[in-house]
């Protein structure tokens, strides 16, 4: 297969590209889709990678590949609608808008975790950006110890030193969430 | 199995977090205390901020109002947060972390990204009320000759270049029988460096500022005075920009065409540009010029003229704005001001005994 390099739109039914999970379940997807993970596009931008060849998704799982795509698939849409016209573009972005609030709304904590290191891993841009927005809201309310389990980090404070930071800024633990 | 989320990721979604929460989560772990109170990611924080202003529906304005009574333990410094649209509804009150000692209050002398400088005499202060620390610079080089003996005029601003706010400060020593030659010092305050520091700028002793006590725009790393040319006897206004970095004196003449009967002239920054608030005493009138292309005199546009209805007392024009000015269109700006101006008159004459 040529490597063309373009990317036909969405409503020509274009060339796909093959995407295998982490569990060996195989996506077939829309080329432009496809382009939308960076880390695709620069698996192909590679000379002599021909357009066939399954790309290997170690780190993403199916679950997480199939929503990713799903929303890239609306994305791309949207896009496509939004131009020239002032009430298309807004109408194109409170459709995006919806999308990305109802990708998070149902999500667990560990789901929207999985999501971003799947957006991050696969760089896509956007998406990356509104799921830290996403976890920046879940999280800036919570207490201390909710934001170490999320990250999954050590208290690496010895208890004074710990003690003199939070004297130091008690004024910021006013009105946080109970755990 | 709970997956370890990447330093990277990690900072993407702290920058986008109110300040409140991440002073809170400088109790997570050491890395995340010295991440976020590093200067590279507040520095970071800061510009994320300005545009989203934290996911806000307006921006916002802090508005500061000084009560005094004739009991001085009643006087109060009011620093409020307000929304800064049409309804310009009271958002929160910060809790003012100190107090002044001789005077009824401290003197503003600017505000430059969220951070608050104060003066009383010769004890300056600096507060960051979203994280609630307040210090006192250390004593400055040169002191004021007391009664009549100097006039000091002072500006607080930002340069980005070299990332540090400071405070100026120039001393003019007046002629008197034992020191007849008039001087003028100048000495320079860097957060930085936490030191003050004698400058070798110069400027004419017998400069006739318009803007004592008054605060100065800081645009584009200086700070700007409002001064009034004697030399010629035309009384022809002038701005004396002074650079942060290079510590040098520059000129900007007013408008041609501005008429000289102002009392005040003070600078302020205006939707990114320099710009000249005059009030006119005698009209109780105050108009904005603007200068449209920063350094060229011939840009200078009158934007704005708004009659202030029984007059505005001399510290009316101490107003700060916690956030740069929005992009809106220059009418629904006018009216943002003339608000604020009539509001603050409000808070004003409501303490006129």
């Amino acid at each position: 297969m040529a490597n063309n390099g373009e990317n036909p739109s969405p409503d020509v039914g274009g060339k796909t590209v093959k995407l295998k999970a982490d569990d060996g379940e195989i996506f077939e997807v829309e080329e432009a889709v496809a382009m939308e993970l960076q880390t695709v596009k620069s698996f192909f931008d590679d000379d002599g990678v021909s357009y066939d060849t399954v790309v290997p998704l170690l780190n993403v799982s199916s679950t997480a590949l199939a929503k990713v795509i799903q929303y890239c698939r609306r994305a791309v849409e949207l896009r496509a609608k939004s131009g020239d016209d002032e009430g298309a573009n807004e109408k194109a972005r409170e459709e995006r808008e919806g999308l990305e609030a109802e990708l998070v709304r149902e999500e667990s904590d560990e789901g929207i975790k999985e999501l971003i290191l799947a957006a991050n891993y696969l760089n896509i841009k956007d998406m990356l950006s509104f799921l830290c927005r996403a976890v920046g809201d879940r999280i800036k309310n919570k207490s201390v110890e909710y934001v170490r389990r999320f990250f999954v980090l050590e208290n690496d404070f010895s208890p004074e030193e710990e003690e003199r930071t939070r004297n130091e800024v008690a004024w910021a633990f006013e009105g946080v969430d109970a755990d | 199995m709970s997956e370890y989320v990447p330093d990277e990721v990690v900072v993407n979604i702290l920058q986008r977090l109110p300040v409140k929460s991440l002073i809170r989560f400088r109790c997570v772990s050491k890395s995340w205390n010295s991440l976020i109170t590093s200067p590279a990611f507040v520095h970071s924080h800061l510009n994320q901020s300005i545009p989203n202003n934290n996911n806000l529906p307006h921006p916002l304005l802090i508005v500061r109002h000084c009560s005094s009574s004739a009991n001085r333990a009643l006087d109060k410094e009011h620093y409020k947060l307000f929304y800064d649209n049409e309804a310009f509804e009271e958002c929160a009150e910060f809790d003012f972390p100190t107090k002044s000692r001789s005077l009824k209050h401290f003197r503003l002398i600017a505000s430059e990204n969220g951070l608050i400088c104060l003066s009383e005499q010769e004890r300056y202060v600096l507060w960051n009320p979203s994280i609630r620390k307040c210090w006192n610079l250390p004593k400055p080089c040169i002191t004021a000759r007391k009664h009549s003996g100097s006039t000091c005029h002072e500006a607080f601003g930002f340069d980005p270049r070299t990332n540090d706010h400071k405070v100026v400060r120039i001393v003019i020593h007046h002629s008197t029988k034992e020191a007849p030659v008039e001087e003028a010092l100048v000495e320079v305050y860097s957060v930085r460096t936490c030191s003050w520091r004698l400058s070798s700028a110069s400027l004419t002793p017998s400069t006739n500022f318009t803007d004592w006590r008054k605060p100065k725009a800081c645009l584009k790393g200086s700070v700007h005075f409002a001064a009034l040319d004697q030399r010629n006897g035309t009384g022809i206004g002038f701005v004396l920009s002074f650079d942060l970095r290079d510590e040098v004196f520059r000129e900007m003449i007013f408008p041609h065409n501005m008429t000289r009967l102002h009392t005040d002239i003070v600078t302020c920054v205006f939707s990114g540009s320099l710009a000249l608030l005059c009030y006119d005493e005698k009209n109780f009138s105050c108009s904005i010029w603007v200068m449209k292309e920063y350094g060229v005199v011939d840009s200078w546009v009158k934007q704005f003229t708004i009659d202030i209805v029984g007059g505005i007392e001399k510290n009316a024009l101490e107003a700060t704005a916690n956030d740069p000015e929005d992009q809106d269109s220059n009418s629904k700006q006018f009216n943002r001001r003339s608000h604020l101006l009539s509001t603050i008159c409000q808070l004003i004459t409501r303490n006129i005994r």
